[in-house]
């Protein structure tokens, strides 16, 4: 991963004398959970050579970051160093469930993938993420809607100590006890009712969800 | 349907009102009209839905407060009041694994859908505004729905709440969020609800609707 944007950042700073606008685009996000919140939201348009992460891979440590703890600042290094165009946090803090948000992008030219992620919580190491589609260059909107993946870097054990600003739920003795290796589809949150105890700190009810996780709508001007 | 509209029309006096509905003939304006034909699939294991409604209006938003109609639908089964001009309703229960082809007249060229999950509080399989202007007559396009929580009623999976089960259908009474959004899926009582009347034949995953959209005119 890592070593794949090295190599791109040489190769486009050879073309930054064309660092010419390619397209502007509205991306609008909507939360579509019952009951999760997105930590602050990464928008960006690259190359066709970068991803932010791979099904089946393991992630890197910038996706690791920002799966595990909402933390984008180092995907947006990796970004910055490929010369892409990103925009971070347009909601200004969390998405609630159901909630939309709302950002522009201009891209420069070769910047022609447009990827989607962040944090879900409460969860372990779950994002929402869209990878890297084209981005159309026909005037319209389209409509993409996006998954829950699992960066697999950390165990589900959906212990409060492990999860970020888990509001209520402790004393859990905690469920799966190693990380799975690979970025995968996330399997949902397990939860129980026990808020003392039990096997989760995460509530059956109000912490699960179902894919699709959120939408977004692309404007293309 | 068709009598309401004829109803309407009598009671107002005047066709002219009506050039949005070109379903039974009355509209001056039906040279413009769209007919589509619409197979809906049940994908689920063990959720009956009701009436399916198509129509070209909207239906709901995310986020935003489910109508009384929508809530009347999404707990009770009843689409009486989502139905209108350019709409059409299922004959009747849509079980699982089974079909039922729809026709609906209409002068806009959006259709929106929507069917309860009987055995739930108030979850519905459905798409909002789906744009079919690109369709030529003959041509063909298959979707699959999610299913959505009306935000209405809290999901108990109760004998008392849920209609399927005998319960209660439609109650004013809204739960606290009150939005509508992507449902979160049902427990059962084999999942650790125990509460719950629910079992895991209940359960459902997205997609819940197969919908195949045919232009026939």
């Amino acid at each position: 991963m890592k070593s794949t944007l090295t190599k791109i950042a040489l190769s486009s700073a050879l073309l930054l004398g064309s660092s010419l606008v390619a397209s502007d685009i509205e991306v609008k996000i909507t939360n579509l959970t019952k009951g999760i919140s997105f930590t602050p939201l990464l928008v960006c348009a690259h190359n066709a050579d970068t991803k932010l992460f791979m099904g089946g891979v393991p992630a890197s440590a910038n996706l690791k970051a920002m799966a595990e703890g909402g933390d984008i600042s180092g995907l947006v290094s990796d970004l910055d160093a490929v010369n892409a165009n990103s925009v971070q946090n347009p909601a200004a803090g969390l998405l609630a469930a159901g909630a939309t948000t709302t950002t522009n992008l201009t891209t420069i030219t070769g910047n022609d993938y447009l990827s989607v992620v962040a944090m879900m919580l409460p969860t372990n190491d779950g994002f929402i993420g869209l990878n890297g589609i084209q981005i159309p260059t026909t005037a319209g909107t389209y409509t993409y809607t996006l998954n829950a993946y699992d960066a697999g870097t950390e165990a589900n054990d959906e212990l409060a100590s492990n999860i970020p600003a888990l509001a209520t739920g402790s004393g859990a003795t905690g469920i799966n006890t190693s990380a799975e290796g690979f970025v995968h589809i996330h399997r949902g949150n397990i939860g129980d009712f026990d808020s003392s105890g039990g096997v989760s700190d995460l509530n059956a009810q109000t912490d699960r969800f179902l894919n699709p996780v959120a939408s977004v709508l692309i404007t293309v001007k | 349907m068709k009598k309401s509209n004829i109803l309407a029309t009598l009671l107002l006096g005047t066709v002219g009102i009506f050039s949005g509905c070109g379903s039974d003939g009355l509209s001056t304006t039906t040279a413009d009209a769209f007919t589509y034909s619409v197979n809906v699939t049940n994908l689920t294991a063990g959720q009956p839905m009701s009436p399916v409604l198509i129509t070209s209006s909207s239906i709901y938003h995310v986020g935003e407060s489910a109508s009384a109609g929508l809530e009347k639908l999404a707990e009770g089964g009843d689409n009486s009041e989502l139905l209108s001009t350019d709409s059409v309703s299922g004959t009747g229960l849509l079980t699982p694994s089974s079909s039922e082809i729809l026709t609906i007249n209409t002068q806009k060229q959006t259709l929106s859908i929507a069917t309860m999950l009987v055995k739930t509080n108030d979850a519905f399989a459905g798409i909002e505004s789906y744009d079919v202007a690109s369709l030529k007559v003959a041509q063909s396009t298959t979707l699959f729905l999610n299913v959505y929580d009306a935000g209405t009623e809290t999901n108990d999976e109760t004998n008392t709440t849920v209609p399927g089960l005998g319960g209660e259908g439609y109650n004013a009474e809204r739960e606290t969020a009150n939005i509508v959004t992507l449902h979160s899926g049902i427990i059962s009582k084999n999942d650790g609800l125990v509460t719950s009347n629910l079992n895991s034949l209940e359960k459902f995953n997205n997609p819940a609707l197969k919908v195949v959209i045919t232009r026939t005119k």
